[in-house]
């Protein structure tokens, strides 16, 4: 313990009085965030209406610098069967991506390298075969964080895959909308511990106020995945849900619950999204500040009033 | 790369930041530790200002808190709508009351002439950085919505890897540009506070609540009340 308590000096820590200048810059600084914001709410919710299903990502690969020229199959298999296999087939028909079968013989390296690397970017930049792709699907394939060996390996895999992954899509049976409803909503639970499917998803019909906004509205995710949306329950291949769900998959009577309630509902319109909780948070916040005013309306009467003597 | 710097190695040089500046102002010059006044006979401003904030962001750093200790417990009383209705718009009503609070104390702070005297240039960067701050975080619970689940899915996890020394940045890193800023901002204000004012968290007098009451005797005539 240190025994030398200076008295508080003229520089203190962060005691000086500002000076002017420095005010002028906060100001700058508030306005301009002010601006920022103000700015980012217009471009939200006038300008960008219409945002796509699956956000765009920034997630950036790894690049080890001296990527091989030519991948290596079999490691290309296994990033296959772990990252790709959740939307696409070999041979086996197009699930919520196309069938991948001669892929190579549609599209150049260059462009398979670029697009397995970066298929956010691609599609951003406004490339003609994607943006087909994207039409066709009506889903962006997310970034799946490969690198360029990794993507030159799945490459060189889809080169030559030899056949023996062609899967046919399994649709799940059994399950029960109800029992879907309730895991979508949270009243049960997930049985490997991942949050309900409402804290991010609305769909019509789901609570009175509504589901969350962070991911789309799944009001219609049946039709528009159609026999896709099984494999996506099972791997849930987004890049955002990803880093949740990764280590805590969806049971396959959970996939199957959940997709007998999305076949349910798909006939409901999606709605607007409704924000009355908002107009609740502000009238909480009236109520409080009334409440606080009551409770302290006395305030200046007490030992401040008479310290200030009148003085303003 | 930059979200690997942001979210897994600026984490620990804030914290690294706080606990070492922090002690070395505690030792240097232990009398600034805490929150210099700014003029508490000014009441009014001070009154919706201070107490908002401070009944506000106490709310919300303790829900915060709650989120990440018993995340389990939260989701399942989310887990009927109208319980997490109730929670959320609870916890969106703190927000507004801590951006209100601050905003009324960011207009009082530079319309009086005996405060900015009392004002140093670490108070406005502090006052900025808790603006973008709340408001991310206000518009993260608005636009967003249902953080209150979801930060059991994304934030605690990642919250805890960076406890265990092996930061999992899958977890945040496709989520939106704002949240994003909140995650960051939060880690600028912990880096900030032995810069700040901020130390006063350091230095709550906790006795208060349990102290006696002073009672203050005026030496005058003409005032009747004691």
């Amino acid at each position: 313990m240190s025994n030398q308590n200076k008295q508080p000096s003229e520089k203190s820590w962060g005691q000086q009085p500002v000076t002017y200048r420095e005010l002028i810059v906060f100001f700058s600084l508030s306005v301009i965030v002010v601006i920022t914001f103000a700015g980012l709410l217009v471009w939200k919710y006038i300008i960008q209406v219409d945002t796509p299903l699956v956000e765009a990502t920034q997630s950036e690969p790894e690049s080890n610098g001296q990527p091989a020229a030519q991948g290596s199959r079999g490691s290309g298999q296994g990033i296959f069967e772990d990252s790709c296999i959740a939307c696409h087939t070999i041979g086996g028909g197009p699930g919520l991506g196309p069938d991948l079968e001669e892929v190579t013989d549609r599209q150049t390296r260059e462009w398979l390298l670029e697009w397995i690397q970066r298929p956010d970017e691609v599609l951003a930049g406004g490339d003609q075969y994607a943006t087909e792709l994207f039409q066709e699907y009506n889903l962006a394939m997310p970034n799946p964080g490969l690198s360029e060996t990794q993507a030159r390996d799945v490459l060189a895999y889809l080169e030559n895959p030899g056949g023996e992954t062609s899967q046919e899509i399994v649709l799940p049976e059994g399950g029960e909308p109800e029992k879907g409803k309730a895991i979508f909503t949270g009243s049960v639970r997930l049985t490997n511990g991942g949050p309900p499917c409402m804290s991010c998803h609305n769909t019509t019909g789901v609570g009175e106020l509504g589901g969350g906004t962070l991911g789309p509205d799944l009001t219609n995710v049946y039709s528009r995945y159609e026999e896709g949306l099984s494999s996506a329950l099972d791997g849930l291949p987004f890049p955002t849900m990803q880093g949740v769900f990764a280590d805590k998959p969806l049971t396959e009577d959970e996939v199957a619950d959940l997709y007998a309630y999305f076949e349910q509902i798909d006939q409901k319109a999606s709605e607007q999204i409704s924000y009355d909780f908002v107009w609740l948070g502000l009238g909480g916040f009236l109520v409080f500040s009334l409440l606080g005013h009551l409770k302290w309306r006395k305030r200046l009467t007490g030992v401040r009033k008479p310290l200030l003597g009148g003085s303003k | 790369m930059l979200d690997t710097l942001l979210f897994a190695v600026f984490p620990y040089v804030a914290v690294a930041l706080a606990v070492v500046v922090g002690f070395y102002r505690y030792f240097s010059d232990r009398f600034s530790y805490s929150s210099l006044s700014s003029q508490f006979l000014e009441n009014r401003g001070l009154f919706w200002g201070s107490v908002s904030w401070h009944y506000g962001i106490l709310a919300i750093l303790l829900g915060h808190l709650i989120g990440f200790l018993i995340p389990r417990s939260v989701l399942a009383w989310n887990g009927v709508p109208w319980r997490l209705y109730v929670l959320e718009a609870s916890a969106l009503m703190f927000g507004i009351l801590t951006l209100w609070g601050l905003v009324v104390l960011i207009i009082r702070r530079f319309s009086s002439a005996r405060i900015r005297v009392v004002t140093s240039l670490m108070d406005i960067v502090l006052l900025v950085v808790l603006l973008v701050q709340v408001v991310a975080g206000v518009w993260t619970a608005i636009f967003y919505r249902w953080g209150s689940s979801w930060y059991a899915g994304f934030a605690v996890p990642y919250l805890w890897s960076i406890i265990k020394f092996s930061p999992d940045i899958s977890l945040v890193n496709n989520l939106p540009f704002m949240v994003k800023l909140h995650i960051i901002g939060a880690y600028v204000i912990v880096g900030l506070i032995p810069f700040t004012r901020l130390v006063h968290l350091l230095s709550f007098p906790f006795t208060y609540f349990w102290r006696p009451y002073q009672v203050v005797i005026w030496n005058r005539r003409k005032e009747t009340r004691g």
